[in-house]
């Protein structure tokens, strides 16, 4: 694990659910940026992300946010003041407008003047892209605007933490680099951590990735650091080499390999994404798709 | 078309001063659409305006607007805005439970009304019976499981639960009261008989406040709903009276029960926050 000073420090911190261990002895320290967390569906990363925004208490092990211990009343409502999140589903009520939404999330997160708070209201449907739309139904949005809608309301007072679970579900493509965006214009003094299923968030975000599996941390590093485990592992073939974890044709017709290289192939640059299936060891065929 | 006439001086005042009649300021609007010259003059007279002020003060009224017909009601009655804002995810789920307990108490009030000419309690008994599970059912659906329209982002929020689930309860209850004592006016008949449902209500209420905390909304409103409406029935039973339920013992009984669920929730307010999901 790399040493950062930290926002968030947590220390053996354990969840299971019905007896099925999701979360086992996890130790950790954020600090200021983005880290990414990768891991295939199942690996805990949401039930991570719901203990670190005190929405869900660990079974054992210590969480400290700020310095503050969220097991504490005093100490959990001092540290969601300094919160944003978006879970992974949220669930809308479909009778209110972006605009009510928001509004009514900034009242929970205590902004009681109302010409201020609606000021603020705006400010954040404004860096969604979201405030000629304001009110509009939200039954009535586009998922991705919907999407767009939840991370306005984590951006409700420039929190010093942020916790996005899955922000970029549901964007597309433009509205993803509007995203990467809008969270490289978040202050540099900010907590960020996202899981995400795209690699390449995680390269054009992420100054740290971590890759959670099985309920234990596998990697802790730079995403340069991550792709640097897979050199001399990916290559190039004209047929799939029954060797490889996984393999899949590529646009120029070649099979891109993943896994113990044999002597003499031809090696290529690796990716992240290749990194990633070399750590979690996936075992299937390209055309089943790649969880992250 | 309309450059063949240009807007005066005395025309330019008025409008400016939203004095123009309404056909002075139609054609003056349409002929600044199409006349640069006017235009100009318009805007030489309009510098000291701050538009983009203009503009703001605009979007916060219509930011303000609240469409919700159930929410304006409660406005209207003097609730603040930020009450407003906590209470409109109910309120409006609220609007159809309304109309249904209105059309219940209405239906209930016309048994009791045919129940008076043949001297029959049965249908004053089912008015009463009616009446007093409202406010449970109105209550246990405003701080249930399902209330919180956003349990999720609220949960990561500083805001009390506490308050925002006594504020819920308190609009709750004050609308199904309201709706009570609207249909015994509705039913008639000394008042002393039909205000029995009161303390029961509110008994029923108080423990549905407890029991939202343990159970869904529909378990929690079937089994003291279902106690209830079985007690009543029983006690008309062994006694011959079928509104013995409602005699003065059982009404002193049911408050100090509800008496001690209200001091209990007091004591622990914990008991009113939203149940952590797994």
């Amino acid at each position: 694990m790399s040493e950062h000073t930290g926002t968030i420090n947590l220390h053996g911190i354990t969840k299971a659910f019905r007896a099925r261990s999701v979360l086992d002895g996890l130790d950790l320290r954020l600090g200021s940026g983005v880290t990414g967390l990768l891991g295939p569906n199942g690996a805990g990363k949401t039930t991570l992300l719901r203990i670190l925004a005190t929405v869900l208490r660990a079974d054992s092990g210590d969480l400290e946010v700020f310095g503050l211990d969220p097991r504490r009343d005093a100490d959990r409502v001092e540290i969601r003041r300094r919160l944003g999140y978006v879970p992974q589903e949220v669930g809308f009520h479909d009778d209110f407008t972006a605009f009510e939404f928001v509004d009514y999330l900034a009242i929970l997160k205590e902004h009681s003047d109302r010409d201020a708070r609606h000021d603020e209201v705006r400010r954040v449907l404004d860096i969604v892209g979201l405030v000629d739309a304001r009110h509009r139904k939200i039954r009535k949005l586009s998922g991705g605007m919907r999407r767009r809608v939840a991370i306005a309301q984590a951006l409700l007072g420039s929190p010093e933490l942020l916790v996005l679970d899955e922000p970029t579900a549901g964007l597309d493509p433009e509205q993803r680099l509007r995203f990467r965006e809008l969270l490289s214009a978040v202050g540099p003094s900010t907590t960020t951590i996202l899981s995400t299923h795209q690699t390449t968030d995680i390269v054009a975000l992420c100054q740290r990735v971590v890759v959670l599996h099985g309920g234990m941390f596998m990697f802790d590093g730079s995403p340069a650091e991550l792709s640097a485990t897979a050199v001399g592992r990916v290559w190039l073939s004209v047929e799939r080499h029954p060797g490889a974890h996984v393999a899949w044709t590529t646009g120029d017709g070649r099979v891109r390999n993943v896994g113990d290289a044999p002597p003499g192939a031809e090696l290529a640059e690796p990716t992240i994404e290749d990194a990633y299936l070399l750590l979690v060891g996936v075992h299937h065929q390209p055309d089943a798709g790649i969880a992250a | 078309m309309t450059t063949d006439w240009h807007v005066d001086d005395r025309q330019i005042e008025a409008y400016l001063a939203d004095q123009a009649t309404e056909t002075v300021a139609a054609s003056v609007e349409a002929h600044l659409l199409a006349c640069a010259r006017c235009r100009a003059q318009l805007s030489a007279r309009t510098d000291d305006l701050d538009v983009d002020a203009s503009w703001a003060a605009l979007e916060r009224r219509i930011d303000n607007e609240i469409a919700d017909p159930v929410v304006r009601v409660c406005r209207t009655l003097g609730l603040p805005e930020v009450e407003l804002r906590l209470v409109a995810p109910t309120a409006s789920l609220k609007a159809a439970s309304i109309v249904g307990a209105v059309l219940a108490l209405a239906a209930a009030a016309l048994l009791s009304q045919r129940a008076t000419s043949t001297g029959v309690s049965l249908n004053r008994l089912a008015f009463l019976i009616v009446a007093s599970l409202l406010p449970l059912v109105a209550v246990v659906g405003a701080i249930g499981t399902g209330s919180e329209p956003e349990p999720e982002l609220a949960r990561g929020t500083p805001f009390s639960r506490i308050r925002i689930a006594a504020l819920r309860a308190i609009v709750a209850l004050t609308g199904a009261l309201a709706v009570g004592l609207v249909a015994s006016l509705v039913v008639g008949g000394p008042w002393t008989r039909l205000s029995l449902w009161l303390i029961p209500a509110l008994s029923l209420a108080a423990l549905g406040v407890l029991g939202a905390r343990l159970a869904s909304p529909r378990v929690v409103v079937a089994v003291l709903g279902g106690a209830w409406v079985l007690g009543v029935t029983l006690a008309g039973r062994l006694s011959g009276d079928r509104l013995a339920a409602f005699h003065l013992g059982p009404q002193l009984v049911y408050l100090a029960i509800g008496m001690i669920a209200v001091a209990l929730v007091i004591v622990r307010p914990s008991l009113l926050e939203l149940r952590e999901s797994s």
